[in-house]
């Protein structure tokens, strides 16, 4: 199975499952949970099921292209389920079968992990998937997002597809991943690993990103106040993103990475009550929603 | 045959069949996978509650025990009787000579009554009280089944437990520690109904999710353990943990060792694996070459390995992983897990030799961009507090120059491995890898050891090298003063900075050193390095934290299994000096098994009580006239001559004692044990007070009328008080308590 395979087969699985193949969002993130279909889906009582990739970036990550399990940018296979099935677990360890992994030949384990995102003001509770020791999924029952309860659970299933297709085809360096046949992963990403780790320690220019930041916190909040949720809520990942850089290229010291988080949590939080309020304007629509039965 | 009518048979008895015999119970409540510490803390619970939930529903059971699995909670109980006992209730009535007539016939009072109690006028009792004869309705509530009594107090149960961490699920609103997927709950062979986070519960469970996916139907309690054996799963966790261990040693002998076990670890795989089993898996040699600590850490911490050792304790390129199902696809398995360890080591080897670029001592300035606690700086500003507070503890302990050197290059260097690629990936490495890279730069081995085990004491491990000790104290006073000296106490459960752990660190190596060292000098001169200028402050500080030492040494040593009134008699006269403190709690504790404690206690507390309060007077000995007079102040003054208790009245003296005893890697190693001899031959030459004290107070009026005469009785006195009282005030031990217990 290559590493594409290994994609379609997640989208196609979770297609039937009546979930919305969305696209990864186009803008910098560091994990799938920043997508609106994530981060602002999951908020309030309407149904909602999504699959879809996400890039994600973290530049302090990155390795120059040279570990073989690290990586600046990589990809999440990324599902929410909401409200969260009684099946939810059933469902993803069917979704293995359909990557072709026979369970009974393999050690299947759920382990206890919390899951906070303190830039998001998200929390929720559940687990690390491990296949025969190596960590393969994180699932997550949401509790908290934007700094809000949410009154009905969602669960996040997000795979980590380089680790799944480097299981499956026993590579221990990512970079040696089949991509598509005749084609590696590294020999698509590598040169993109090389280049953004030297943007990211050595020539990121420091003033430039804090000026962003102040920029991107500004106009994030100028829309909100004009109550336009989702163009604001695309400036706190702007915000969040250069965050990362900053810290990548060992700018932030530690006070003021308390402060820079802080703020960027405020954000967050102003998006989270903005878009609940937006949606009960509009009547919670997907309530009513006939194409989008859960 | 009918079924009974209430009341016309006694609880429990007249019934056919199975069902008045007491039946078997289990209750499970199936999950998805539960944290090991939860489904440790939820089966203890399960059980606690179910004891006391059963005995308040008068249900009587026994044999009431509780079990988990990842996937499970299960309640079982061998005999739940199959009725509730019956609710016997007395409703006292009139008095017996109001109730019924001379004729001996009911009275219209007792009609009324028992029509109000809802009892028949001829059922009514009379029963002798305290306030003479009465009437009584008694009255008798049949107890419930036990199915329908059970129905109400299983899903109570289930309500009732309460893990650290809870969540909700879906669209309900139940918090539990991970979402509940089904309930099985039978009596017998019947299954007890009743619901619980919108659950109902059955006679289905499930077994291991791979090796036997569909459901279990269980037929009878009395099945269910074997029916979850069918499905892949053992029950009870101490079987889990017999093969867990046996498998391990077996896995680890074919490769070559035996596994090291780490306890904890042992105990959350136990609660990881429903079926486990054990294998072997090995690594490339070349990483035997990263540290020890590193090795280990990389298989416990991250992919709960254990690792393995040959006969001669060294690491052998080895692990026992446990895994959750049977032998199928076993190679795989070890294949996929040696994988991933050898990616996990090449991390780890990267780290380190990324970390090996620089020298320890060059990251030092990097600590500036990292907090200490958030109202207390960097750790840049703590290191050279801590270099500060070495300079006092040379002088207060008077350390030769080499040492005192070595302290301070060991403070300096103390924190800087946590700006390390290693540390920050496992954090659990502090202290561990800074000795490491500084042994590896060539700095001295005594530097070395210091920064390895400043984070000692950690369990029942104490430092080992007296540099070490001092470091591990230095770091600790450090932490406590800069706190309390900031506002922050801890208060009742809330110790969010570990300064309770701290005194107890402080306490624990200061005793275990013997160090002549008065802590107050120490606090304060932490203070001076926090720059804390304002005296309130100060004081507050300073006060809080002998309290917290005291406290902590308190507890420590009724721990050690020394009498609270002993150690609160030795407290109270003072416990600046930790190691002295408990040289005379142990000396105390010892001699008060001894005939002649009586004859110290006794003098002493007839003393101290006759004494106004804050008396001082000069013995003059020219105006002793009585015999019994004269015959004390001879004892006092032959007393004062002594070495043993001159020094046990003179701290000074005291602090000395045992110097040199010790040798050059702890100087002060044997003082507490001399201190503590030296205390029992005080206590021991301070019983001859006894008897002329006694006499004393036969022969003589202490109140003498005449001014000058009963100063004189009360300077004596005081003198007597004077010598004891360094050791301890006595007036605090209760007599007959703590007595000498035979034998012991």
């Amino acid at each position: 199975m290559t590493f594409q395979d290994v994609l379609i087969a997640l989208e196609r699985y979770w297609a039937a499952r009546g979930c919305v193949i969305e696209q990864p969002y186009d803008l910098e993130v560091g994990a799938g949970t920043m997508h609106p279909a994530t981060f602002l889906r999951t908020l309030g009582p309407e149904p909602w099921r999504a699959a879809y990739v996400q890039p994600s970036r973290r530049p302090a990550d990155g390795r120059y292209g040279e570990n073989p399990n690290r990586l600046g940018r990589y990809f999440q296979y990324q599902v929410v389920l909401k409200p969260s099935p009684d099946d939810a677990q059933e469902l993803y360890i069917e979704s293995l079968r359909t990557l072709r992994i026979d369970l009974r030949e393999h050690d299947l384990r759920f382990l206890e992990d919390d899951w906070e995102d303190r830039t998001l003001g998200a929390s929720g509770l559940g687990w690390q998937v491990f296949l025969d020791g190596q960590e393969i999924t994180q699932f997550t029952y949401f509790q908290q997002m934007g700094g809000i309860d949410l009154p009905v659970v969602s669960a996040e299933i997000t795979y980590g597809p380089e680790r799944i297709a480097q299981f499956i085809q026993r590579k221990d360096n990512v970079y040696d991943l089949v991509w598509a046949p005749g084609i590696t992963y590294g020999e698509i990403r590598r040169q993109e690993e090389v280049e953004h780790s030297t943007y990211a320690f050595e020539a990121a220019d420091v003033p430039t990103l804090r000026g962003l930041f102040d920029a991107y916190e500004r106009e994030a909040g100028r829309l909100l106040d004009r109550r336009l949720v989702l163009p604001a809520f695309d400036h706190v990942l702007k915000c969040s993103h250069v965050f990362n850089l900053l810290d990548a290229r060992g700018a932030v010291g530690v006070a003021e990475r308390a402060s820079l988080m802080g703020r960027s949590r405020a954000l967050a939080r102003r998006c989270a009550e903005l878009y609940l309020a937006r949606r009960e304007e509009l009547g919670w629509p997907l309530l009513r929603s006939r194409t989008h039965a859960a | 045959m009918p079924p009974d009518a209430p009341g016309t048979s006694p609880a429990g008895r007249g019934r056919r069949g199975g069902r008045d015999e007491p039946a078997r119970l289990v209750f499970e409540i199936g999950t998805e996978e539960l944290p090991p510490a939860a489904a440790w803390e939820g089966a203890r619970q399960l059980r606690d509650n179910a004891l006391a939930a059963f005995d308040a529903a008068r249900l009587p059971a026994a044999g009431v025990r509780a079990y988990s699995t990842p996937r499970r909670l299960a309640l079982i109980v061998d005999r739940v009787a199959p009725r509730q006992e019956d609710l016997i209730r007395a409703v006292r009535g009139p008095a017996a000579r109001i109730a019924f007539g001379p004729d001996g016939r009911p009275t219209q009072a007792a009609e009324g009554f028992a029509r109000a109690q809802g009892v028949a006028t001829a059922s009514l009792e009379r029963r002798q009280t305290p306030q003479g004869d009465y009437v009584f309705a008694v009255r008798r509530e049949p107890g419930a089944p036990a199915a329908r009594v059970l129905a109400g107090l299983l899903p109570q149960l289930a309500e009732g437990l309460a893990f650290p961490k809870a969540m909700r699920w879906g669209t309900g609103a139940t918090r539990f520690a991970r979402p509940v997927r089904w309930l099985l709950a039978l009596l017998g062979r019947r299954v007890v109904a009743c619901e619980f986070a919108g659950v109902r519960a059955g006679r289905r469970t499930f077994g291991h999710r791979v090796l036997h996916p569909r459901p279990l139907v269980v037929h009878s309690a009395d099945a269910y353990e074997e029916a979850l054996r069918e499905g892949y799963v053992l029950l009870d966790p101490e079987e889990r943990r017999a093969r867990i261990t046996a498998g391990a040693a077996r896995a680890a002998r074919d490769a070559g060792g035996r596994p090291l076990l780490d306890p904890d670890l042992v105990d959350e795989t136990v609660q990881l694996v429903e079926w486990p089993e054990a294998f072997a898996g090995r690594f490339a040699d070349e990483f035997l070459d990263l540290p020890r600590e590193v090795l280990i850490t990389v298989m416990q911490h991250h992919q709960k390995y254990f690792a393995v050792e040959d006969a001669s304790g060294r690491l052998l390129p080895a692990f026992v992983a446990i895994r959750n199902g049977g032998t199928q696809g076993l190679d795989i398995v070890r294949e996929g897990n040696e994988w991933v360890l050898r990616a996990r080591l090449a991390d780890a080897r990267f780290f380190f030799d990324e970390d090996r670029r620089q020298p320890l001592a060059s990251r030092v300035e990097h600590l500036a961009g990292l907090v200490f606690l958030e109202p207390l700086g960097t750790m840049a500003q703590k290191a050279q507090r801590l270099e500060r507070l070495a300079d006092s503890l040379r002088r207060l302990l008077g350390l030769a120059p080499e040492a005192a050197a070595h302290l301070a290059r060991a403070a300096r260097l103390s924190k800087a491995d946590l700006v390390t690629q290693i540390v920050r990936e496992f954090p659990e490495l502090q202290g561990v890898m800074g000795g490491i890279y500084a042994r590896l730069d060539g700095e001295p081995e005594p530097v070395a050891g210091a920064i390895r085990e400043q984070y000692l004491p950690r369990g029942a491990a104490l430092p080992r090298s007296e540099l070490g000790a001092y470091l591990a104290v230095l770091d600790r006073v450090d932490t406590l003063l800069g706190a309390l000296a900031a506002g922050i106490a801890a208060s009742g459960s809330q110790d969010p900075y570990g300064l309770r752990r701290a005194a107890q660190g402080i306490v624990a190596v200061a005793v275990d050193r013997g160090w002549p060292l008065r802590m107050r000098d120490l606090a304060s001169a932490a203070l001076d390095a926090y720059a804390v200028a304002d005296p309130d402050r100060r004081a507050r500080a300073l006060r809080e934290a002998m309290e917290m030492l005291q406290q902590r040494l308190r507890t420590a040593l009724i721990e050690d299994g020394i009498s609270y009134d002993t150690v609160d008699a030795v407290l109270a006269s003072g416990a600046d000096d930790l190691a002295d403190a408990t040289a005379r709690a142990r000396a105390l504790w010892a001699f008060r098994r001894r005939p002649e404690f009586t004859q110290v206690h006794m003098a002493y507390d007839r003393a101290a009580r006759i004494l106004p309060h804050g008396f001082t007077g000069e013995i003059r000995e020219d105006a002793l006239a009585a015999p019994a007079e004269r015959a004390l102040f001879a004892t006092v003054r032959r007393l004062q001559t002594l070495e043993a208790v001159q020094d046990a009245g003179a701290a000074s003296a005291r602090s000395g004692a045992g110097t040199g005893a010790g040798s050059p890697e702890s100087p002060w190693g044997a003082r507490v044990a001399a201190l503590v001899d030296r205390y029992t031959e005080a206590l021991g030459h301070l019983a001859a007070l006894g008897e002329p004290v006694d006499r004393f107070f036969t022969d003589v009026l202490v109140m003498d009328p005449d001014e000058r005469v009963r100063a004189n009785r009360l300077a004596l006195l005081e003198a007597v008080v004077a010598m004891i009282r360094p050791i301890a005030d006595l007036s605090r031990v209760v007599m007959g308590e703590g007595k000498p217990v035979a034998a012991s």
